[in-house]
């Protein structure tokens, strides 16, 4: 193969890429950095493959159009140590969405750990998995049966930069305007051999173990989050303070649950 | 496929502390101990027709692996309990594949086709026996100034791949050691200190026969490793590494037993050390400016190593080692910028300077799976498969131990181990790649924009193994410092995986790759991907004339072909041994969830590889004992390679139970060329009418093409409970 082939195949790869239009802006919110603590007192597990940032939830966007890109930015560049194949691996993200005030869903899934509040219920979720959309099927089907209906799991979710992002057609959420909708959107970690209750999420223990959260409880009385919205999702650093109250919850001395971390809908 | 080590990974990170959840709440009577586990089957033809080991590769041990038949299962059982608030315990274990097939009837039924081996009920390659794999307890004693203590078996994946990396899949927690670990000042700062047990596969001359011997000490040679992380912010943070590793030995002759033998034990003996391996490592990163982030690395390495315990020659009994053979020390760098939104939106652009030095020495550095650079490097089609290019050798067991032509379909993973390693792997996973040596830039652009994704590479490569008889004059005596493994980095086509020394290099390497994806809104969405890939790899080898005749001096220490006639110093034609190699890679694949539980991908890719590897009187310089295709090791691969791969990969789900595989047909041609001395210069040589052969050092290479082809078929089957 001659040189002038090879510079032809580059110059069509790059007329494609310039023959692409700019995306038009829907809703986009935003979070403090350094608040990927949960409640305010979870860290990271001790492998290196948890990188500093990568469950840090900076930006949350949605953009306009039929077929909306819903787009989750954390505080570090996304690695994909795991070789799922899109572009990163560690993280796990949950985007509840709340279309209409006063009803929906209040529980969550399973193994997260928290429920919602009653003017916050959630009707649709939006899973972005490193893993492929068979496997979360599959979780989903045995272990959330029940809102099966009511989650989403898109075709394909990649991870670009610090950016992992999946297109959601409105038909699949019930059409409307993703601009005037409540979310929460709660950063998690994929974990490819859940317990048998856990869809895909990994655990929060009281210490921290090379694969596992810590500061939190050995038991399931505490939210399995790391990161949330919280506030105005303006990423002002008193919504850092604002999600460790939403995270507060209380687990009794055997373990129990007293009290469940609360989650409110984020709007603009 | 990467889901087979990434659903491993994450099964031995269960047992390592995670799923099911230890301490729960339990009731009366309720036992602590969870049992957990996986059955994992394989399923694998093709028409290679070797049955030496349920994987497609394995190169050190002739016999253990490199198969394409057969069927086998295994068995996996996890445990953890929560003995106590304070203590938890795990465990695993597992049968292992290596020759369980099922025809093998549990051991009693498959001659094997090695003599070393039995492959009965006594052979543990085939008699299906669960061994412990690795068990661990952890404190976590509630103490201020310490988290928890881990005693046991893990993979070792807190540190860093260039210092002490995370231990190889197919055993991940079988390398034992104590880890101590701890944090302070509201847990900014975190620290671990670890004793590592040294496997003894890392002692300096592992393919010396001699190497287990009476004052051969090996059960407490370890690696000290310690890590201070701090990170006062989310947008800062750092780590400090420290490792050092040793091999001790017993003293012959301890000074107190005044030279006699018989007495020099009566008051204990004494040690001497074979070797000494410090890194030391200062990692950084910064987040906090809005369009940028930073992060980058020094590596520091120092080597001591007994100077008796290699001969002073190039190739000698250390050849095979993960250590330089002779003192050393050197720096290996990268610093990385990453610009998170350049100019226009959804534009991404990473940009790496890395200079590894080639004196860096790090023991314990990652073999396989992890990757120390941006770069995707190079194809791992053309990793040295042992395809047999010119003889087909079938009856040499070197040279069928490798998993063929069609080489890896994974993408190439760059590790700064002196033994990087790709045995028991199959066809589709990664394959790792030595980089010692290598300098350079990459540039990685993303662009997502609708339903496009773009990325593109291009890495300019310089290398710290560009030298002259490595800096002396004689490579024989001067070249003794490195090791030599395979010896064939920059021979043939891919070259050798874990090789990064040539006794005489000038070369330079540049990688050019795009990639674009597109989703097909079509049905349930066709995934799209085209891909196209660059490289060119050029070697001068010898730049002075003054050095032909001690880099090709008729290589003495080989078995060379007998026809072949000696062409000394190569009649003083400097640009006679020019290496030049033009790599094209063409990819598209379509991928289509067909029902909600299967999803298949068709591949179709081709390569071609355009190589000159100097003329017919060129070998590698310093052939050894792996001279002639009939080896294995070194073929004569100069002429136009043509590869096709036409393949479908699929995956299926059901709760608790997972089918993948990958089908593979390739087909294409070498078409081998010849050159020769013309007046100084490299020219083609054509064949005379009639001539059938052409004569080389690496045998007599028929001067007609040769049609390859392979199948291959590998399907797998996972269930965990």
């Amino acid at each position: 193969m001659n040189n002038k082939a090879r510079f032809s195949i580059s110059a069509l790869a790059v007329g494609f890429a310039l023959a692409g239009g700019a995306q038009a802006a829907g809703v986009k919110f935003a979070d403090p950095t350094g608040d990927d603590k949960g409640p305010g007192g979870y860290v990271y597990p001790t492998d290196a493959v948890y990188s500093a940032g990568s469950f840090d939830l900076v930006e949350f966007e949605v953009t306009d159009g039929d077929n909306a890109d819903f787009k989750v930015t954390v505080n570090d560049r996304l690695a994909d140590p795991w070789g799922m194949g899109v572009g990163f691996a560690t993280q796990m993200v949950f985007i509840f969405i709340d279309k209409e005030p006063g009803k929906g869903h209040t529980k969550s899934l399973p193994g997260l750990n928290f429920e919602f509040a009653p003017d916050s219920g959630w009707e649709k979720v939006i899973i972005l998995s490193p893993q492929p959309a068979s496997r979360v099927a599959a979780e989903v089907k045995a272990k959330a049966a029940d809102l099966s209906a009511d989650i989403v799991i898109p075709r394909r979710t990649t991870g670009i930069g610090k950016t992992i992002s999946a297109k959601v057609k409105l038909d699949d959420l019930g059409g409307g305007d993703p601009a005037t909708w409540g979310y929460q959107v709660v950063v998690q970690s994929n974990e490819g051999f859940p317990d048998k209750s856990d869809l895909l999420s990994r655990k929060v223990n009281e210490f921290e173990g090379q694969h596992r959260f810590g500061g939190g409880n050995d038991s399931d009385c505490d939210p399995h989050v790391m990161d949330i919205l919280a506030g105005k999702g303006a990423g002002t650093p008193d919504e850092a303070q604002a999600q460790y109250d939403m995270l507060k919850h209380e687990c009794g001395a055997d373990g129990s649950s007293v009290k469940r971390a609360t989650l409110q809908m984020i709007r603009k | 496929m990467h889901l087979r080590n990434a659903t491993l990974a994450a099964a031995v990170a269960a047992v390592l502390g995670l799923a099911p959840q230890a301490g729960q709440a339990q009731g009366a009577g309720e036992s602590p101990l969870k049992w957990y586990g996986s059955i994992y089957a394989k399923f694998l033809d093709g028409n290679r027709r070797t049955e030496k080991g349920l994987y497609s590769n394995s190169e050190t041990t002739p016999g253990e692996g490199g198969g394409d038949q057969g069927q086998g299962i295994e068995f996996e059982l996890m445990f953890n309990a929560q003995i106590s608030k304070q203590v938890e315990i795990g465990g695993r274990l597992h049968s292992r594949f290596n020759k369980n097939y099922w025809s093998n009837y549990g051991g009693f039924g498959v001659p094997d086709q090695s003599p070393l081996f039995t492959c009965d009920e006594s052979d543990p390659r085939c008699n299906q026996y669960v061994k412990l794999r690795g068990a661990w307890a952890r404190i976590t004693p509630g103490y201020a100034w310490m988290d928890s203590a881990t005693i046991g078996n893990q993979d070792w994946g807190m540190f860093d791949p260039w210092t002490v990396g995370k231990i190889r899949y197919i055993d991940r927690d079988n390398l034992g050691g104590v880890l101590l670990q701890g944090s302070g000042f509201d847990r900014q700062l975190r620290w671990d200190i670890a004793r590592i047990t040294l496997p003894n596969y890392l002692n300096l001359m592992f393919a010396k026969d001699t190497d287990i011997s009476d004052d051969d000490l090996y059960a407490n040679d370890a690696t000290w490793v310690g890590q201070l992380k701090y990170a006062p912010g989310p947008d800062f943070n750092t780590t400090l590494i420290a490792a050092y590793a040793f091999d001790n030995e017993a003293e012959d002759f301890d000074p107190n037993g005044f030279g006699d033998p018989n007495l020099d034990f009566l008051d204990g003996v004494g040690v001497w050390k074979q070797f000494e391996n410090t890194v030391l490592a200062l990692k950084a990163q910064y987040t906090g400016i809005d369009f940028m982030d930073v992060n980058g690395a020094a590596y520091y390495s120092d080597l001591n190593v007994d100077d008796s315990i290699c001969a002073g020659t190039l190739n000698d009994d250390c050849r095979f080692s993960p250590l330089l053979k002779r003192d050393t020390d050197d720096w290996a760098y990268y610093f990385t910028l990453n610009f998170n939104e350049l100019l226009i939106d959804g534009l991404s652009l990473s940009v790496q300077y890395f200079d590894i030095g080639s004196d860096y020495v790090s023991l314990m550095a990652a073999r396989r799976e992890q990757d120390v650079l941006i770069t995707e490097g190079q194809e791992g089609t053309w990793m040295w498969g042992r395809p047999d290019y010119n003889f087909g050798n079938r009856g040499n067991t070197n040279s069928m131990a490798g998993l063929g032509w069609g080489g890896w379909n994974g993408e190439v993973q760059q590790v700064v181990s002196l033994a990087a390693d790709n045995d028991f792997t199959d066809f589709d996973e990664p394959v790792a790649y030595s980089v010692i040596g290598w300098k350079g830039v990459t540039l990685v652009p993303k662009y997502q924009v609708g339903d496009w994704e773009f990325s593109a590479e291009y890495t300019y490569l310089d290398f710290n193994t560009d030298w002259q008889a490595c800096g002396g004059s004689d490579k024989d005596t001067d070249c003794a410092t490195y090791i030599r493994q395979d010896g064939t980095h920059a021979w043939g086509v891919g070259g050798d995986y874990r090789s990064p020394y040539a006794p005489y290099q000038d070369r330079r390497m540049d990688i050019f790759a795009l990639r674009a994806k597109y989703t097909l809104d079509v049905g349930n969405g066709v995934d799209l991907m085209a891909r196209y890939k660059y490289i060119k790899d050029e070697d001068k080898r010898v730049t002075k004339s003054r050095f032909l005749a001690d880099a090709y001096d008729g290589y003495p220490g080989a078995p060379i072909n007998g026809d072949w006639i000696p062409n000394v110093g190569l009649g003083g034609c400097v640009g006679c041994d020019d290496r030049q190699a033009d790599y094209d890679t063409f990819g598209v694949s379509a991928g289509y969830q067909l029902h909600p539980d299967l999803y298949a991908t068709l591949v179709y890719e081709y390569h071609q590889v355009e190589l000159i590897d100097g003329t017919i009187d060129v070998a590698p310089v310093g052939l050894g004992f792996e001279a002639s295709n009939g080896f294995g090791y070194a073929e004569y691969m100069t002429g136009k390679h043509d590869k096709n791969r036409l393949g479908i990969d699929f995956s299926y789900f059901l709760s608790g139970i997972e089918f993948g595989g990958a089908i593979d047909y390739l087909w294409g041609e070498y078409d081998p060329s010849f050159y020769t001395d013309l007046n100084g210069r490299q020219a083609r040589l054509s064949p005379q009418p009639g001539q059938s052969t052409i004569a080389t050092p690496l045998g007599n290479i028929s001067v007609d093409p040769v049609d390859m082809g392979q199948y291959r078929m590998k399907i797998f089957m996972k269930v965990s409970f």
